[in-house]
């Protein structure tokens, strides 16, 4: 019986967001407060004004560097709108040393956090999948996305456009 | 369709009225006149898992339904959240008490009040201290390694300064999630501190404490006392922008003591001399279009895991994770007991006619004296990065030669060739095409016998954004001693997004297992063969 419920109960997780619309204000941001890669703390709270992309990535996941790349080039565009882009790296000890040379590397301007305790994944990306990205608009969350390849660029770029307006 | 009978009926059609109302990412609602925000992740997995083609017969021929829900209610600075696993077995070969196992627990449970100077958490968390030598309890995905601290912690962190103290148990899970395997691991106590500060903005300097109580019951299985312990102390530095920010340099340096039955047998008041030590290095530059990276390491018999026996033996589970230096997928057999280096040097050679080019090298050099090792280990390595018209074509290769040598007889006794290549390219708007490959060939001299076997791993991924995504995959795998035939392993997978974060995926075909590694922890992990639905919502 037991079981029977919570299968029920899964199913009935599943169904909502199918039915539901896929649109709306969002829910409010959970804030959080790390160290950049110049060991200087930074909050969410700092950009509370501005659309917020929180991206996921690390330097051991491929599809994330290229995404990494093609963000920089969207950040140039639209910045100067209020858009930032807060790049979470989650990057334990063992890759930790890499990840300054790669934003060097590839010439990065966006604020970049080390994530090594995992804090900021437990809040926004319990899954802790790579890539992730977090639409967080003026302090609401409005959209989620998973993974990465170049064919989603249009639609990235579309969704960012479409939040500034 | 019992869900749907008369009573249930309205009821799911209220809740989800109710909750359709709410934005599509995080459910907001007022209780006593307050507002609260429900986030969820939840991941509907069934699996039917025919024969793997191992040498066991008791993974084969099962069903699995395997739900994760991850939930968090937040209330302005609160946040109470958990993790759901519901593990229902069909069809099991035989009864067993550790494994194939239904049970529905509340995993990972915390209580947060996140405010901008401080968190306190109190349940399950993850930690790391410093740069992970003392301590590092983190999830790594890429082997179904998932376990955490219970207990309390609090961090406060505004003006420069970060405080971190931490008190719990390890392992509270006592599951593997990788494979079902319920663990014989005992709760094992500990407490944690760190203390930093950042001078001017500048110059973050930091120490730590770590002290972990040893419950092992022993050979004998009586419990003995806790006065065993490991206790490591920490010190670190890191200056992240020397020289108008060319230089980067970070350092940190452990001292473990390790106590059995009231006698020192590692670290400081021990007779080993200088062992039980851990020394850690980094330096990064930018020149120009030249990127460089140095790394070393000095490991003396340092090593925190585990005490009690677990079904992953000889990969037993470990609470630390100290920088390899090493390629990702290494096969690492001891990081105790060496010392070592690792170069990279990155050249940005830019626009080269119709493409921009970045090329890389490698060199990462070890020596290890564990317990009955003397080896020298050079890992050569270098790549080429290829992209084309403005990023929507890219060619990534990869590859090297790691050899490790035993300083007995100098012979080679490891050899890993190893040649990795990613592919992408852009089709037309919104359709793309992946191709990913891998192959190592390896040999291992041991005693009279040498063998020699390669490992290798394709996919092919196409993806029609923002919908579906479709991958192809092939393996092989050939048996070291040449007693069996080599392996082939076909698989395809099929993903349609619902939402951008919402997806369901059909997986079907073979996946080879074996031995992995990543990020310096190498575990078993089961070959898998048959079919997989899953379900990915999120909001």
């Amino acid at each position: 019986m037991i079981v029977r419920r919570l299968l029920a109960t899964s199913v009935l997780l599943l169904l909502v967001p199918g039915l539901c619309a896929t649109a709306g204000a969002g829910s409010k941001a959970t804030n959080f407060t790390v160290r950049d890669i110049n060991s200087k703390h930074v909050r969410l709270s700092d950009f509370s004004t501005k659309l917020v992309l929180l991206n996921f990535w690390a330097t051991w996941c491929k599809p994330c560097m290229v995404e990494l790349k093609h963000l920089e080039k969207i950040y140039q565009k639209y910045r100067s709108r209020g858009f930032v882009v807060l790049a979470v790296s989650m990057d334990g000890s063992e890759t930790q040393a890499k990840v300054k040379p790669f934003i060097r590397r590839y010439k990065l301007s966006f604020p970049v956090v080390v994530d090594s305790e995992t804090h900021i994944v437990k809040l926004y990306n319990p899954k802790h999948s790579a890539p992730f990205s977090v639409y967080i608009n003026r302090g609401r969350v409005v959209k989620q996305r998973e993974g990465f390849q170049v064919s989603d660029l249009p639609a990235i770029e579309k969704e960012i456009a479409d939040l500034l307006k | 369709m019992e869900l749907l009978s008369r009573t249930r009926g309205p009821a799911l059609v209220t809740l989800i009225a109710v909750l359709c109302p709410a934005p599509a990412w995080g459910l907001e609602f007022t209780l006593f006149q307050r507002g609260f925000t429900l986030d969820l992740t939840d991941t509907l997995t069934y699996a039917y898992n025919a024969d793997n083609r191992n040498t066991f017969e008791d993974d084969d021929e099962y069903h699995l339904v395997l739900n994760k829900l991850d939930i968090n209610l937040s209330l302005g600075d609160l946040r109470l959240g958990g993790r759901f696993d519901m593990y229902l077995y069909a069809g099991e070969p035989e009864e067993r008490d550790d494994r194939y196992v239904n049970r529905f627990a509340p995993q990972q449970v915390y209580f947060m009040v996140a405010r901008p100077e401080f968190d306190v958490t109190m349940g399950d968390f993850y930690a790391t201290l410093g740069k992970g030598i003392a301590l590092s309890v983190v999830k790594i995905d890429e082997l179904g390694q998932d376990t955490t601290i219970r207990g309390g912690k609090f961090t406060y962190h505004d003006h420069g300064l970060g405080v971190t103290f931490l008190a719990g148990q390890f392992n509270p899970l006592a599951l593997d999630s990788a494979t079902g395997w319920v663990a014989a691991w005992d709760p094992e106590p500990l407490v944690a501190g760190r203390l930093e500060y950042n001078f001017f903005e500048k110059v973050l300097v930091g120490a730590h404490v770590m002290y972990h109580f040893i419950d092992d019951p022993g050979s004998s299985g009586a419990e003995v006392a806790r006065t065993d312990h490991d206790v490591v102390w920490g010190v670190g530095v890191e200056i992240p922008e020397l020289f108008a920010s060319v230089l980067s340099l970070a350092a940190e340096v452990d001292l473990q003591q390790s106590v059995v039955d009231g006698v020192v047998i590692r670290g400081p008041g021990g007779d080993g001399g200088l062992d039980g030590i851990a020394a850690y290095a980094s330096a990064s530059s930018q020149l120009g279009d030249l990127t460089l990276l140095a790394e070393y390491k000095y490991y003396d018999n340092f090593e925190l895991r585990a005490r009690s026996g677990t079904k992953f033996e000889p990969y037993p589970l470990l609470y630390h994770h100290p920088p390899t230096l090493e390629r990702l997928t290494a096969d690492i057999k001891d990081n105790t007991s060496i010392w070592g280096a690792h170069l990279r040097a990155d050249y940005n050679l830019g626009q080269r006619g119709p493409v921009e080019l970045l090329v890389a090298a490698n060199y990462g050099y070890f020596e290890d004296w564990a317990e009955g090792s003397d080896l020298t280990i050079h890992d050569p390595f270098g790549s080429i990065e290829v992209t084309w018209q403005e990023g929507k074509g890219k060619l990534e290769v990869e590859s090297g030669v790691r050899r490790t040598y035993d300083n007995d007889n100098d012979k080679v006794k490891f050899q890993d060739i190893h040649l990795e290549l990613n592919m992408e390219q852009s089709l037309a708007t919104r359709h793309s095409l992946k191709l990913t490959f891998s192959l190592l060939q390896r040999s291992r001299a041991e005693f009279i016998s040498e063998d020699e076997w390669k490992e290798m791993d394709l996919a092919l991924t196409y993806k029609w954004s923002p919908h579906l995504l479709l991958a192809f995959t092939v393996e092989r795998q050939e048996d070291p001693r040449e007693v069996r035939e080599p392996e082939n392993y076909f698989g395809g997978v099929a993903r349609y997004y619902i939402t951008t974060s919402t997806y369901i995926n059909v997986r079907g075909g073979q996946n080879r297992g074996g031995i992995k590694c990543y990020l310096g922890t190498c575990r078993y992990v089961p070959p898998f063969s048959g079919a997989e639905v899953q379900a990915v919502v999120r909001y």
